[in-house]
């Protein structure tokens, strides 16, 4: 799946993560997808987790060679949502 | 009024004469801003304008004159607050913030120490006894440190249809309990030791929470002779929590000397009684 924008936070922590995607979001229709790039470890635990929470769609999230992950969102208020 | 009657009652004598620090009630740390005002009111006008926050979430008030006991004792009273304990008594019960608004929790700690200190709160044991409650296995309040400690603990059910077979869960899961098969989790039970998570990291919630419960650490201690609470129940569904509450200070008051930590006569009974005892205490058909 494309991404309209990608956000890289391999190098950032909790809280700024949070600040980041939520600027990015904003700056997004409802249903646009989001690339982000996140590092391992809480951040994995934790970001993917809260965006669901926030009503987002989680729609992949892969591991890459490197040990960082790749995170496509799609920014909640499309319509058809399943959930 | 003695100074024993007077120290059950939460007055430690201090240093200065005729002074005393009162303690006060607190379960789980959470305090109203009423009874907080309470608190300020009664430390402006009796006390020496500071309170002392204790290493157990509590509060006292130092340098209370002996002759303002009673009015220090009836003004908190009014205002919504207890007075603490000291002694051989189950003390003021600890809490982190839990589920309630902790994004890690899986059980609202806060509600369950309100719950112990209502129910337990002052109880008379032969030395002092301490409860803490957390609401993960990250132990923020150091269930391992107390008499007895609960850690909140869950069994994960898996829905295929929401996984998007990131795998994350088999990369975080802890206990190594859960392998991909054909890209799809498959967890093992046996290795599960339900900290949730996987439920918590779960990006589409196809982990979701099934059963909940507590786990149990007994025999924890700081002190002089400091030692970790060993588990005492691995998976203790809530229902059950009061009975074991019950069934450690039964074993406590049975066996216990004057002054004794509950972890020393644990050790000096043995761990294969007590835990005989607990399990007779949480049996499901109990």
């Amino acid at each position: 799946m494309q991404s309209g924008k990608t956000l890289d936070i391999t190098n950032d922590s909790c809280p700024i993560t949070f600040v980041k995607i939520k600027l990015a979001l904003e700056s997004l229709a409802a249903g646009d997808i989001l690339e982000i790039l996140l590092s391992g470890g809480e951040a994995v635990k934790n970001v993917p987790r809260s965006l669901r929470a926030e009503g987002h769609r989680v729609v992949a999230l892969e591991k890459q060679s490197n040990g960082t992950y790749r995170l496509l969102v799609e920014k909640e208020g499309a319509s058809g949502k399943d959930s | 009024m003695d100074i024993a009657e007077l120290k059950k009652g939460g007055f430690l004598k201090q240093l200065q004469k005729d002074y005393f620090a009162v303690r006060l009630r607190v379960a789980g740390g959470n305090l109203t801003l009423e009874q907080l005002e309470t608190v300020h009111q009664v430390a402006k006008k009796y006390g020496k304008g500071y309170i002392h926050l204790t290493t157990r979430q509590g509060i006292e008030i130092p340098f209370i004159h002996f002759d303002h006991i009673d009015a220090v004792r009836g003004e908190l009273f009014a205002g919504g607050i207890g007075l603490g304990v000291c002694g051989g008594t189950v003390r003021g019960v600890m809490a982190c913030q839990g589920s309630y608004l902790c994004p890690h929790g899986h059980l609202d700690a806060k509600e369950l120490s309100r719950q112990i200190d209502e129910q337990f709160f002052a109880a008379q044991v032969p030395g002092k006894f301490k409860i803490s409650v957390a609401g993960c296995n990250r132990s923020c309040a150091k269930p391992q440190e107390n008499d007895l400690g609960f850690g909140g603990v869950i069994k994960p059910v898996f829905r295929e249809n929401d996984c998007i077979g990131c795998g994350l869960c088999a990369d975080i899961c802890p206990a190594a309990a859960i392998l991909l098969q054909d890209g799809y989790p498959l967890l093992d039970r046996e290795k599960c030791i339900n900290c949730g998570e996987c439920v918590t990291a779960c990006p589409t919630a196809a982990w979701r929470q099934g059963e909940a419960g507590v786990r149990v650490w007994a025999g924890g201690r700081i002190g002089r002779d400091p030692k970790l609470g060993e588990v005492a129940v691995a998976f203790l569904p809530l229902a059950k929590i009061p009975a074991a509450i019950e069934a450690s200070l039964g074993f406590f008051r049975e066996h216990g000397r004057s002054k004794e930590r509950f972890g020393k006569v644990i050790e000096r009974i043995g761990w294969r009684k007590y835990r005989e005892v607990m399990e007779r205490a949480v049996r499901q058909d109990a």
